[in-house]
């Protein structure tokens, strides 16, 4: 029989030396096999996959001395680095062979009707096919990472029943509530009460799908009773077949507190600013006035010694006001509240 | 015209300081201070004529009535035409000359310490 040029490396896994004859006589006029590897029990199979990962395709028979059935497929499984495995069973175990396929088998072959056509189409077939279902499963797992590994909170929550349906690790590093314990809780659990209309109204407006949007600052209460302000963006999608709502989540607490207390310094500096320029002012303009009087020459002898008396007074007011400013503007230290709610 | 001269203002020192430079001047007479602008109020009210021009020199900054509510009280029976405001102020604050500029009373604002020269734009402010 001629085939196409690829050829494959193929492990049998049959207990029953006739058995594997046959099934190498058939393989041989398909002409696509490139090197045959034989395992007469599971432990000789594991070996052989744990030492050689060339394997494209696996066929195993379900009887094996060492290991049977269910067992044995999640055993070889485990080994076969996602390669098809084809079922290869007689008559009495054709019930469980279907069962096997949704163990992860790719196909299954009834031994009494295998003929070199059959194997040939089976194995081409199943390599085919698993490896647009590895790519496949690649790409969901890319996707999942993106979702898991996001360095922001995020989850998945169902529209109708409010309850989360995933959570990423930084949400539940981010919140301390368990992977378990999310998946038991509705959002309304995380929310602060006074923010309870808002929620709403965001619920309705989330009814026009796919859309990117923006819900401001709201607050969220951690499991140790934390209150934070967060910002929320949503996007409803389907998830598992429910009307879902993913959420991605950005803390801005410290954020906030950082310009609360940039805020108070700033009125503080300003009313230092007024300060200088009122209550400095009086004194200073007193002083002014006195010498300017007195380098005028207006000022008789007698009355010198109380502009003297004048000056020295007003230069002691304006010496407390200066310390006054000093020792306001040092009061505040921006970073000292920071850990008050 | 005959012509009254008013300080009003709550330091002292500063109220000595205007009145020696006033009285190097002859054009402003009858010189009176107060520490307290309601006293002032109340002989401005009593004595005010139309006969007389009124010059004002007024502090902003007072504990018991501010150059704001003295000038809020006397615009109600005096004329701009006989009576002309200085603002006097220890600070330079914008806010305040912008409200002054409200009042058709006040004819300048000066800060602190007053000087010669300010002295002789009173007088032409005061005569236009």
């Amino acid at each position: 029989m001629k085939g196409p040029d690829i050829r494959y490396n193929v492990l049998i896994i049959e207990d029953n030396p006739g058995d594997y004859v046959l099934i190498e006589d058939y393989l041989e006029e398909t002409t696509i096999v490139k090197k045959l590897h034989w395992a007469e029990n599971f432990n000789e199979a594991k070996k052989i996959l744990t030492e050689n990962n060339s394997i494209d395709i696996i066929l195993l028979d379900l009887s094996l001395p060492d290991k049977d059935g269910e067992p044995l497929i999640k055993g070889i499984q485990l080994f076969s680095n996602n390669k098809p495995i084809i079922i290869l069973t007689g008559y009495p175990d054709a019930d469980f062979a279907i069962k096997s396929l949704a163990l992860g088998a790719s196909d299954y072959l009834l031994k009494d009707v295998l003929n070199s056509t059959v194997l040939h189409k089976s194995i081409i077939y199943n390599i085919e096919r698993n490896k647009i279902l590895v790519n496949l499963r690649r790409s969901e797992q890319r996707y999942s990472d993106l979702f898991h590994f996001s360095p922001l909170p995020m989850w998945v929550f169902d529209r109708e029943t409010l309850n989360f349906l995933d959570v990423n690790d930084a949400a539940i590093a981010h919140y301390g509530y368990t992977y378990k314990e999310f998946l038991s809780m509705d959002i309304t659990q995380i929310r602060a009460k006074a923010d309870m209309p808002i929620l709403v109204s965001a619920l309705d407006k989330v009814k026009e799908a796919h859309e990117n949007l923006y819900h401001g600052e709201i607050t969220h209460i951690k499991k140790n009773g934390d209150y934070i302000r967060v910002e929320v963006r949503s996007n409803s999608f389907e998830y598992k077949g429910r009307p879902a709502e993913i959420i991605l989540v950005n803390d801005v607490t410290e954020r906030n507190q950082h310009i609360e207390a940039i805020e108070k310094q700033n009125d503080i500096l300003k009313d230092i600013a007024w300060t200088q320029s009122h209550v400095v002012r009086a004194p200073l303009a007193r002083l002014l006035g006195l010498v300017n009087l007195l380098s005028d020459g207006k000022i008789g002898e007698s009355e010198k010694k109380d502009f003297y008396k004048y000056i020295q007074d007003s230069a002691e007011e304006l010496d407390e006001i200066v310390k006054g400013v000093v020792s306001k503007s040092q009061q505040f230290d921006i970073y000292k509240k920071k850990d008050e709610n | 015209m005959k012509i009254k001269t008013l300080i009003i203002d709550d330091d002292e020192i500063s109220i000595m300081l205007t009145d020696i430079l006033l009285k190097e001047i002859p054009f402003f007479q009858e010189i009176n201070s107060y520490l307290d602008g309601n006293f002032a109020l109340e002989n401005l009210k009593m004595e005010y004529s139309n006969e007389i021009a009124y010059i004002i020199i007024l502090d902003i900054n007072m504990p018991l009535m501010s150059g704001w509510e003295f000038l809020e009280e006397i615009k109600h029976f005096a004329s701009h035409k006989n009576t002309s405001v200085f603002m006097l102020s220890s600070s330079t604050d914008k806010l305040d000359m912008e409200k002054a500029e409200k009042f058709e009373l006040v004819k300048g604002f000066f800060s602190k310490p007053l000087k010669n020269e300010n002295l002789k734009e009173m007088q032409a402010l005061t005569t236009n």
